[in-house]
């Protein structure tokens, strides 16, 4: 019996002896078949490597590559599928998480990393190589896999052309490898038979795993992912045999154009790689355009908008007044010199103190004015948030919107309105230290709650009344002696002010125009400060013929004659235009005030505010803050410079200048004021027949004032004889609070 | 009840909005998940190749559950608006236009899914939001545009189905060099002689009641024509003929007073002229040229009109009645809108002049806010990037020069339109692709989109 068994044993080791030998010579054929077939292609890929080391995903390369396939590798294919099958049963079998594709024949790898692995591990699937052989025959199949993903956006081209490099990298390596690695290889017998063995047990193992993990498959709720899964593994079987044909086909004719093609793939790529570069540049300089665009869109809502829409020729501030109540515009003492009421069932806009603030405030119908139009948008602004707003929206109530603070001295508005009477004229009252605008009024002035009903009046333009207009910033007007105070700073800076002397004789002959001093009056001897404070017209008259037109102009020009200024309202902008050919004559009346030169109440008010801050005009304002419906800030203005007229030492001597005109000149109906007033008069002749409008312009208390005025009546004759008591009234109601 | 469905949909539509132009951003990244090197030398190459598919099959699912998601963002924002419509005029007819649209909406996508497996979903999507927020608008301004713009659409739409195909299977296009050369030259200097003027410029033919603009289509025919003459160029002699040829065409549109157009045809021959030689000179050489011509236009007496619009770009503020009038008005309605809008149905944008075309943008913002604004130029932008992307993917020098001037072509309009609202630049008198009413605009901003699709299909068929 035990001979027997040692029979069957000899004849086992036999048997098993044959099957090693066979599979050795097996391996061996199949060694040989793949050194052919390797030799083979490595022959052709080293005439496609320096096409392949081009980085770029070719499809047209890829196809190239076909060319070099080999007749025997088509049928080695067909011959492979089964056994390929094999292979991947065994393969499965060492994966516990993956997802079983039994019939996953046709999923080929081109990486030829792997099959180096395989080579080297000596992983027991002896037919890997061949699997290899196939895998790398039909990498095409593959490229073509890619390229009909369903539904896949365009990779992004640098991944593919890295990959295709790597792959066409180790194309050439692995060709190395592998020649070196056949010729290297042992078998080892031992270890082949133990798993051959293994083989056996593990494919019964391996076909119940199958099973449980079907079961799991279907379990799992991605079962049309299966199912879509394995139609993408047919088409790809299919797209393989196709391929395969194809491959055929280009095997027969790759002889002719061979050449020609390598020739016209290393073009294309090369073509192909700056052409992307080129658009890459296009790309992103067309996005930076976009990206500037977007901020400046951005830029323009959060920030500049602001200003712009509060422009008459928006209408939408309508819009917002449907659902939110436009706010108050108060005094600042908090007096509502603007609100909006409900009457009759409507809402309208109310003036409770009518025409006094008509041209400040501003109106409402027929086109807003004033702060109604320069905050329009703030008014029906509301802080109310989203929900409030849609709980109104719901209950039918409307928001409140946020109110106006004006920097309007309401007591002293009233004096100078009151003061002004009947006539025509304007005053200007500004804070010289911050700016803000405390009293400003325009007459003759009209009710603006009852717009609409004397529109036709109001808008007539042959009425001289022209109450529509707000005189203080708009009315253009010759300065007369206030413009002494332009030329006397003009002298100052260009000849040495101190030494100047004049002898008064009354009247004065500048090239044959006879100019007189007021009411012929003759002054005798005069220095600078006398000249100023009698305002003697031959004084100033020789003046201006010594400094000279250029000079007169430079000057004009740093006090804001021509120029616009930083107000946010609407003005009129001085003008003063002396040619360089200017005779004598038309030299000594403009440094009197007269001949061509334009200015208004406001840019007047502007200069002595910047003579009494010490040469610095500050921005003039009227909104001092902007409150919500419950009073409380939002938003204060902040003061700000506009600009230095003149140097510190320049205002002093003409604050001293200014002073004396009071105490010892042509203003002193002020002297007995409470404070010290500081000032020039003014007479400005407007017509041939001598009629002059009256001005004055000052500040107080001269040492330290706290504020400036400009006072014009039309047709008022001399300085003092109407526009000076306006002033002292005004003065007097202001310091006596 | 309307008012509340108006301020709900001033704060809901810009989320909607922008989750949707996040998508389409988003869809860029979206790439298979990648084996890592340690995975990928465990396993075997053929498990590899299948975890990979999987992988890829895995990003296709979410690119499609993100593409589903624009769809559904398209439907809400469709119905929230004519709901409000509706509410407003209580006119059945609206709910019609509503309902007939998204109909529209539905079976065009479904349509061109079956009939083109393999179309750049993202481009359509982009197309029919751009087209749906056009719908709204147009339909809160002025019904009767509304119903033609919607027929337009849908003739267009059908009749272009089928350019992806012939773009895909017909393969001679690129031989017909001269003919593209000859109609697309002819079809502007028809124009010159039979043109009515419109709004400034001379460049609208009146056919029975409808208005073309015939360069909306030379566009396409002149890009076809460049194409096919710098790929077959060989040396400098022939690109100065090339050059000339185009030359000509801007010179014929400039005498149009078209300058929109105008502009866009010089830009976008340097630009194809830079990438079919790849020679950054040639975009040195262009903006030269461009700011010489731009300075002579400026300057010379016959061109005053080019005067006025730099000035009242520069400062339309003191020329509010005159020539800054539309761009005042237009950054009005911008300013006023804010970043939500005063609500659809809400502004006044009877102020704005050209509003259903040129200034579309501006009543958009207007309403519906400058956030939703802000995501169209980036839709638009998306739309670029797309078509330089597949640019990018295809071989052949033909196809891809078609794709970078088509696109060059697209992006400077969307460029010049809201820049020209915005005061960001001079206006120029172009329309808001697929926005803007207007058949010819919108037709051929269809051609465009739809032969990138169709290069797409054939890239994707090759």
């Amino acid at each position: 019996m035990n001979n027997e068994n040692k029979d069957i044993n000899n004849e086992n080791k036999d048997i098993n002896d044959e099957n090693v030998s066979i599979n050795k010579e097996n391996i061996d054929m199949n060694n040989k078949i793949e050194v052919q077939e390797i030799n083979d292609e490595n022959e052709s890929i080293e005439k496609e490597v320096p096409e392949t080391k081009v980085d770029d995903v070719s499809v047209s390369s890829e196809l190239d590559d076909l060319e070099v396939v080999d007749v025997s590798a088509v049928n080695v294919i067909n011959e492979m599928k089964a056994e390929v099958e094999n292979a991947d049963r065994e393969v499965n079998n060492e994966e516990v998480e993956s997802q079983n594709m039994d019939n996953d024949v046709t999923e080929v790898n081109a990486e030829a990393e792997t099959v180096e692995n395989e080579v080297n591990d000596k992983e027991p699937e002896s037919l890997n190589l061949e699997d290899e052989m196939a895998e790398v025959k039909v990498e095409t199949g593959n490229a073509e896999n890619k390229v009909n993903d369903e539904e896949a956006e365009p990779q992004n081209i640098e991944n593919d052309a890295t990959e295709d490099g790597d792959e066409s990298k180790n194309i050439g390596t692995k060709e190395d490898i592998d020649l070196d690695n056949i010729k290297i290889e042992e078998i080892d017998l031992d270890a082949v038979r133990k798993e051959l063995e293994e083989e056996k047990y593990d494919k019964q193992k391996l076909e119940r795993e199958l099973e449980v993990l079907e079961k799991n498959i279907l379990k799992q709720s991605d079962i049309f992912e299966t199912d879509i899964i394995l139609d993408a593994i047919l088409k790809e079987e299919n797209l393989i045999s196709q391929t395969a044909m194809l491959n055929q086909k280009k095997i027969n004719e790759a002889a002719d154009s061979n050449e020609l093609k390598v020739n016209n793939g290393i073009k294309l790529n090369k073509k192909k790689k700056t052409h992307n570069k080129a658009m890459s540049k296009v790309l992103v300089a067309v996005t930076s355009v976009f990206m500037a665009l977007i901020i400046y869109i951005i830029y323009f809502v959060m920030i500049d908008s602001q200003s712009k829409l509060n422009n008459e020729y928006n209408e939408r501030s309508l819009l917002l007044e449907e659902t939110v109540v436009r706010g108050n515009i108060y005094s600042s003492d908090n007096r509502i010199l603007a609100q909006t009421i409900e009457e009759d069932g409507e809402w309208i806009r109310n003036y409770p103190y009518g025409s006094m603030f008509a041209h400040t405030v501003g109106r409402y119908e027929k086109g807003k004015t004033g702060i109604e139009l320069g905050s329009d948008f703030s008014l029906v602004t509301t802080k109310d948030s989203v929900l409030d707003k849609i709980l109104n929206d719901i209950n039918d109530e409307k928001s409140m919107g946020n109110s106006i603070v004006t920097t309007l001295d309401f007591d002293l508005q009233k004096i100078a309105y009151d003061a002004l009477g009947n006539k025509k004229g304007a005053v200007v009252a500004i804070e010289p230290k911050t700016g803000k605008i405390i009293a400003m009024v325009s007459k003759p002035s009209y009710d603006p709650n009852f717009v609409t009903k004397n529109w036709s009046v109001l808008s007539n333009t042959d009425n001289t009344r022209n109450s529509l207009i707000n005189r203080a910033t708009s009315g253009l007007y010759p300065p007369g002696s206030t413009f002494k105070i332009v030329t006397v700073l003009a002298y100052m800076r260009n000849q040495s002010a101190g030494t100047y002397s004049y002898q008064c004789k009354g009247t004065h002959n500048f090239n044959g125009f006879n100019m007189q001093c007021y009411d012929k009056k003759v002054h005798g001897p005069l220095d600078i400060v006398s000249a100023f404070a009698n305002s003697c017209n031959g004084a100033f008259g020789n003046m201006g013929t010594i400094i000279g037109a250029k000079n007169m102009n430079k000057i004009a020009k740093d006090l804001m004659f021509n120029k616009e200024l930083d107000f946010d309202y609407g003005y009129s902008i001085s003008k003063f235009d002396l040619g360089a050919s200017a005779d004598e004559t038309l030299l000594a009346q403009t440094a009197i005030g007269q001949g061509d030169t334009r200015i208004t109440p406001f840019q007047n008010a502007l200069l002595v505010s910047g003579i009494a801050n010490g040469g610095d005009v500050m921005k003039p304002y009227m909104v001092d803050k902007l409150v919500d419906g419950d009073g409380r800030a939002i938003e204060i203005t902040k003061q700000k410079k506009m600009k230095s007229i003149m140097s510190n030492k320049e205002a002093t001597f003409l604050k001293e200048l200014m002073r004396n005109v009071v105490d010892n000149g042509t203003a002193m109906g002020l002297k007995d004021l409470d404070v010290e007033v500081a000032g020039k008069t003014g007479s400005a002749e407007y017509n041939d027949e001598g009629d002059s409008h009256s001005w004055f312009v000052g500040f107080a208390p001269a040492d330290n004032p706290s504020i400036a005025v400009s006072i014009i009546v039309e047709n008022g004759g001399t300085g003092s004889e109407s526009a000076v008591p306006i002033a002292g009234r005004m003065i007097n109601g202001y310091f006596n609070k | 009840m309307l008012d509340i469905m108006i301020i709900f949909a001033k704060y809901f539509t810009p989320i909607l909005v922008l989750i949707y132009t996040y998508i389409s951003f988003m869809v860029f990244g979206v790439k298979p998940k990648q084996l890592s090197e340690l995975t990928k030398s465990k396993i075997s190459p053929l498990e590899r190749k299948k975890r990979e598919r999987m992988n890829e099959i895995v990003s296709e699912r979410k690119k499609n559950r993100m593409f589903a998601m624009q769809y559904l963002i398209v439907y809400i924002f469709h119905c929230l608006y004519f709901y409000i419509l509706f509410l407003r005029d209580g006119s059945y007819a609206t709910i019609l236009l509503g309902i007939f649209e998204l109909l529209f909406l539905v079976i065009s996508t479904q349509i061109y899914n079956i009939v083109y497996e393999k179309i750049s979903r993202l481009l359509f999507n982009n197309m029919i939001m751009l087209m749906d927020i056009g719908f709204v608008i147009i339909a809160r301004l002025n019904y009767d545009m509304a119903i033609k713009q919607f027929i337009i659409i849908v003739v267009g739409t059908t009749l272009c189905l089928l350019i992806p195909l012939i773009i895909d299977k017909f393969n001679t296009i690129d031989k017909y060099d001269k003919i593209y050369a000859a109609v697309g030259l002819g079809m502007l200097v028809c124009v010159l002689f039979l043109a009515s003027e419109k709004f400034g410029a001379k460049n609208w033919i009146t056919i029975n009641n409808t208005s073309i603009q015939p360069s909306e289509f030379v566009k396409i025919i002149f890009v076809f024509c460049m194409a096919s003459m710098l790929t077959k160029a060989k040396n400098l002699k022939e690109l100065i003929g090339i050059s000339l040829l185009a030359a000509a065409h801007v010179i014929i549109l400039v005498v149009e007073k078209d300058l929109g157009a105008a502009l866009l045809f010089f830009i976008t021959y340097f630009v194809m002229l830079y990438i079919s030689q790849k020679n950054g000179l040639y975009m040195i050489l262009g903006s030269v040229m461009g700011i010489l011509a731009a300075f002579l236009a400026y300057n010379v007496p016959q061109f005053g009109h080019v005067r006025t619009r730099v000035i009242a770009w520069l400062d339309p503020w003191s020329n509010i009645d005159g020539a800054g009038y539309q761009v005042a008005q237009s950054l009005f309605a911008i300013g006023t809108g804010s970043w939500f809008g005063l609500g659809l149905t809400k502004g006044m944008p009877s102020k704005i002049p050209v509003r259903e075309s040129d200034f579309i943008f501006s009543v958009i913002c207007e309403e519906m806010g400058v956030i939703i604004g802000i995501m169209i130029i980036l839709i638009c932008l998306s739309n670029y990037i797309m078509f330089i992307n597949i640019a990018m993917q295809i071989k052949d020098a033909f196809y891809k020069l078609i794709a970078i001037g088509l696109s060059t072509m697209y992006i400077f309009q969307v460029l010049l339109t809201i820049g020209g609202v915005t005061k960001f630049i001079p206006s120029t008198g172009v329309t808001l692709p697929f926005v803007s009413y207007g058949g010819s605009s919108i037709i051929s901003t269809l051609i465009i989109f739809n032969v990138v699709q169709g290069l797409y299909v054939r890239k994707a068929s090759s």
